[in-house]
């Protein structure tokens, strides 16, 4: 029984339900609602990053799910090699996805409770991080600078250890 | 005596309000005390005396109570010739060893109005001042608020006396807490009245005394961390809708900072206002004799050389007590921050260059959720709980670095639910972290910090530890000094005085630590349970006679050379006095007799001060529970004899080994006693340990029934012996290290420790050439549990006799067997640490990985 999404844009996937369950939020939905032929709308993610979304869940759909409670459990194992990324998920990170689409489908991956694409997102996200000075950090993530210029030269006198080298 | 006490104060305060000294004072014979001459505050005299050298938290000296001791706070009220007061050395004895030295820079800020009274301020040296203009300074109250705000005006030394400190010293001297009551009531009303004279009211005193105290604070100091909090004040009072003034600087102007009015204050305060004193703050709990908090002038008319030697070559380190609640109005601002533009003055919004904004126009699809979250900026577009996730994959560097791009992701970082200062692993960076940078980390982190790591970060000295004791403090639960080798006892010891939470240590290689190190820090921290001091040469046998060992659960002592088998007969005599009635059910002696090896007799002779006696008693009351063990597998001997005749010829021929069994059979019958109170210990590092004998591992097999993973590799001095008491002693055992031990490792010590450890899993015998095909014949017969071995460099032993065996075996080759990894070995008996980032839990033993093979 294939299941159909609707983006916000109003454009629709028809999917089989083991990708749709790489989602708990759909897998969630579908227990509880049982099979339905309407399409199920999702007004928080739109058409190009569902298309991504479901691109990662077509390929990871013969995976082992991770359990919900172990959540912190697969982070920990995770953590420790935070540079391994598998070599697909690298690419579906990086082929053509400007910034807004990477936190797109972050944003979406935490929306539809996709753990596995919400880490990758987030290391990616990590990794580009790395090297950035805080300015850069503030305009890559739009993030409002709401430091006093004392503040910020006393952050930067104590960070001097962290700076590059 | 508040006349003093207020006098002594006010010199701190701004030279236009020199208070008038009162005839009291001016009267009083005590030959120290400063004339209101000294106290006038000229800005060119600095208040000195004489003190020895002595470095930040380090015990404070004899000379110290001798300054204490003069101080007319301690003379009885209105009775100049009253005798001393019972117990007042005593009791300054007491203070004067938990008192700490802080420095402080001109500029510093040493108390913060509106915080919590924590502690009792001695001015050692140097001159303090009052930014507010006020007759009075300084609360002597019990734990009330400050009510000014005190700088640094030239460099300074405080000796700084916690109300926690004061408060646990001061339960054994009742008459002297009396006097104390007695002078803050004193204190309180001279306050009121001058509050009263401008017009303000004080809150009345509680009569009661709740714990003055919360269990946790927040010390903290004009840092990141500070402002952080006091932009979370000035957000807070935003958010209740009142006109917020940023300042520029809340440090300095800390009255409007705290200026939020149902938080700290009952009366609005005047702000800016140069003429009216600040109003006294609120809540002023009397919480008896909890704390009492207070400045005090050392006498001023000593000469000092002190300043000299001492002032001013020190950077000082701001110090101030802050108020705990600061952190808790920080995460309800964290919290509800998102929907509250911050207020704006020094930054223009950045502008939006990036493709955001022409994606918001042009991208319809782009608007949901993404834009239209009402998302405070200060997170950036993924939100506050995705940076969390995505910070989480950053290591503690690049997290230090993120937290300039704006007050609330640094808010954020700090915020204990999102973990992401919890970890501080400094050791990837050792090279740069010198004393400065770890007091400016420990600063901003604060109490958030769980699991600390210095490993090699070689220039940290004991200012360091300072550091880490006065802003991680109670928060540290695993410290990890390894290769910090410049540390020394002191400072040590006086880091875990404040450090009373921490349950792992790792001091390896810690070169300047000798047993007064280890043991203050037994003495000061109740839970600690793993310890690390391995490399540390220069501990001694001193150092195991310490109750607190009991409790520890792992202990690495590898090439603690200086240790030798008389300090483990401490740990027999520990084991003995705890379990008075097993020792008196052994003191029938038969049985005692009989279990006397040649290990205990070469103990006794050897050194007369090993307390053979009752290490004999508890050797044999585990005897006696072997008969009951043995009489459970009473299949085996048939078995044992057929099919093994010629090991069991060699293991009888070994005269230590089974022999005295046989006069215990006949003691079987008597009641057993209660099981002993042994040590809870689990694992026990000897490696490299060269000079311990057997005399050790029947200690460790008479106090450490628990024990799980023992490594006496390199332990070259074992005879045969070992293998018997450590079968009686240690039947948990789980994990086995015998790898060069060449002369104690045969064919029949294998056929023993096969059949006596019944839940033996992993058994090095690398490099004990003596042992035969024949031997690993009886670990595949009666080691039923065995799932590794390291049989690597031994001679006699081929692979394909080991495959032979059929019992796939794991075959490992490297050194070390805990660390080997294998899901779940130790893991469920030290869950805590298994969160912990890499470094910052103290690795025990060498981090080679296993390359193994498996038959």
């Amino acid at each position: 029984m294939p299941v159909i999404l609707q983006a916000s844009d109003g454009q629709q996937f028809t999917i089989s339900k083991p990708v749709a369950e790489r989602s708990m939020l759909l897998k969630n939905m579908l227990d509880d609602v049982g099979e339905n032929e309407q399409a199920i709308p999702l007004p928080n993610v739109s058409g190009p990053i569902l298309a991504a979304v479901i691109e990662y869940c077509e390929h990871h759909k013969d995976e082992a799910m991770p359990a919900a409670d172990e959540d912190d459990k697969v982070f920990e194992a995770s953590k420790k090699k935070p540079d391994d990324i598998d070599q697909w998920d690298a690419d579906f990170m990086k082929q053509g996805k400007g910034n807004e689409e990477l936190f797109e489908i972050i944003l979406a991956a935490n929306y539809l409770d996709i753990k596995p694409l919400l880490d990758l997102g987030c290391k990616t996200v990590a990794n580009m991080i790395k090297g950035k000075t805080p300015e850069q950090i503030r305009e890559m993530f739009n993030i409002e600078n709401d430091f006093t210029p004392d503040e910020e030269e006393q952050i930067r006198r104590e960070n001097e250890w962290a700076a590059d080298a | 005596m508040s006349n003093y006490v207020l006098s002594v104060l006010s010199f701190i305060s701004v030279a236009a309000a020199p208070p008038a000294p009162s005839p009291k004072l001016a009267s009083s014979p005590a030959p120290l005390s400063p004339t209101p001459s000294t106290l006038t505050p000229t800005i060119s005299e600095a208040n000195f005396c004489i003190l020895p050298r002595i470095d930040q938290l380090s015990v404070l000296p004899p000379d110290l109570q001798h300054i204490l001791r003069n101080l007319p706070f301690f003379r009885p009220i209105g009775d100049r010739t009253a005798p001393r007061i019972a117990g007042l050395d005593d009791f300054l004895a007491d203070i004067s060893n938990v008192m700490h030295i802080r420095h402080y820079s001109p500029g510093d800020v040493v108390i913060q109005e509106g915080e919590r009274a924590r502690a009792m301020f001695f001015l050692i040296k140097g001159m303090l001042e009052s930014p507010i203009q006020t007759g009075c300074f300084g609360d002597v109250l019990f734990s009330v608020r400050r009510t000014a705000t005190v700088t640094a005006r030239t460099k300074c030394a405080l000796a700084v006396l916690t109300s926690e400190d004061l408060s646990s010293k001061i339960t054994r001297y009742p008459q002297i807490a009396e006097i104390l009551r007695a002078r803050a009531n004193e204190r309180y009303e001279q306050l009121k009245k001058e509050m009263e004279k401008v017009g303000r009211r004080m809150e009345p005193l509680s009569g009661e005394s709740p714990v003055a105290m919360p269990a946790t604070k927040e010390p903290s100091h004009g840092c990141l961390r500070e402002l952080s909090a006091s932009r979370a004040a000035l957000r807070r009072k935003s958010e209740e809708g009142g006109p917020v003034r940023t300042t520029s600087s809340p440090e300095l102007q800390p009255a409007q900072a705290w200026a939020s009015p149902d938080d700290f204050t009952t009366s609005p305060l005047g702000l800016g206002e140069d003429i009216a004193p600040p109003p006294p703050s609120s809540a002023a709990v009397f919480s008896g004799s909890e704390s009492v908090e207070d400045f005090f002038s050392s006498p001023a008319s000593q000469a000092s050389s002190f300043a000299a030697r001492y002032g001013d070559r020190r950077r000082a380190s701001v110090a101030v007590w802050s108020d705990d609640r600061l952190m808790q109005f920080a995460q309800i601002a964290t919290e509800k921050s998102p929907d509250v533009p911050m207020p704006r003055e020094k930054h223009p919004p950045l502008k939006k260059s990036s493709s955001f904004t022409r994606a918001k126009t042009h991208k319809p699809h782009q608007r949901v959720h993404m834009y239209s979250v009402a998302e405070s900026r200060g997170y950036g577009v993924l939100g506050r709980d995705l940076m969390a996730r995505v910070f989480r994959y950053l290591d503690f560097r690049h997290r230090m670095r993120v937290r300039a791009s704006s007050m609330h992701i640094l808010r954020l970082l700090l915020d204990p639910r999102t973990g992401l200062t919890t970890e501080v692993d400094l050791s990837p960076w050792h090279k740069r972290i010198d004393d400065k940078i770890l007091s400016d980390v420990v600063c901003f982190c604060g109490q958030t910090v769980r699991n600390l790591s210095l490993r090699n970060c070689w220039t940290v000295t004991d200012k360091g530890l300072a550091s880490i004791a006065h802003y991680a403090g109670r928060g540290l639960e695993t410290l990890c000094l390894a290769s910090v080798w410049d540390v020394t006892d002191g400072g040590i010891g006086s880091m875990a005085r404040m450090c009373q939470q921490l349950r792992n240590i790792d001091l390896s290689n810690c070169r300047k630590l000798s047993d007064a190190g280890v043991l203050g820090v037994l003495d000061a921290c109740p839970a600690l349970e793993i310890i690390s001091t391995s490399y540390c040469k220069i501990l001694s046998d001193g150092v195991l006679a310490h109750p607190r060992w009991r409790t520890v659960r792992r202990l690495n002592l590898q090439r603690c050379t200086g240790i030798r088998d008389k300090g483990f007969g401490a740990w027999v005599a520990t084991t003995s006095e705890a379990s008075p009635a097993a020792a008196a059910a052994a003191a029938a002696g038969v049985v005692s007799e009989a279990v006397m090896t040649d290990a205990f007799a070469v103990a006794a002779s050897e050194d007369a001060e090993v307390p053979t006696k009752p290490s004999r008693t508890t050797d044999a009351e585990w005897h006696l529970m072997d008969v009951d063990g043995d009489e459970d597998g009473s299949q085996d001997p048939d078995d044992f004899g057929s099919t093994q005749s010629a090991g069991n010829e060699s293991v009888f021929g070994s005269p230590t080994a089974i022999v005295p069994r046989a006069p215990l059979k006949t003691t079987a019958p008597v009641a057993a006693p209660a099981p002993p109170a042994g040590f809870d210990l689990e694992e026990l590092i000897l490696s490299d340990c060269s000079f311990l004998t057997d005399v050790t591992v029947a200690a460790v097999a008479a106090s450490c029934h628990k024990l799980q993973y023992l490594s006496l590799s390199f332990c070259c001095a074992l005879t045969e012996t070992f293998a018997d008491e450590l079968c009686r002693g240690c039947p948990q055992l789980r994990a086995l290290d015998m790898s060069f031990c060449g002369t104690a490792v045969t064919d029949a010590n294998l056929l023993v420790l096969a059949r006596g450890l019944p839940r033996l899993e992993r058994l090095s015998i690398r490099g004990c050439v003596q042992v035969t095909e024949q031997g690993i014949g009886y670990l595949a017969r009666y080691a039923q549990n065995l799932k590794m071995l390291n049989v690597s460099q031994c001679r006699s032993i081929s692979d394909d006799a080991v495959r032979s065996t059929g019992r796939g075996w794991r075959l490992l080759t490297c050194q070390g067997l805990v660390e080997v990894d294998e899901e779940g070995f130790r893991k469920g008996a030290y869950e805590y640490d298994e969160g912990g980032s890499a470094g910052a839990s103290a690795k025990v033993g060498r981090k080679e990985r296993a390359r193994a093979s498996t038959t």
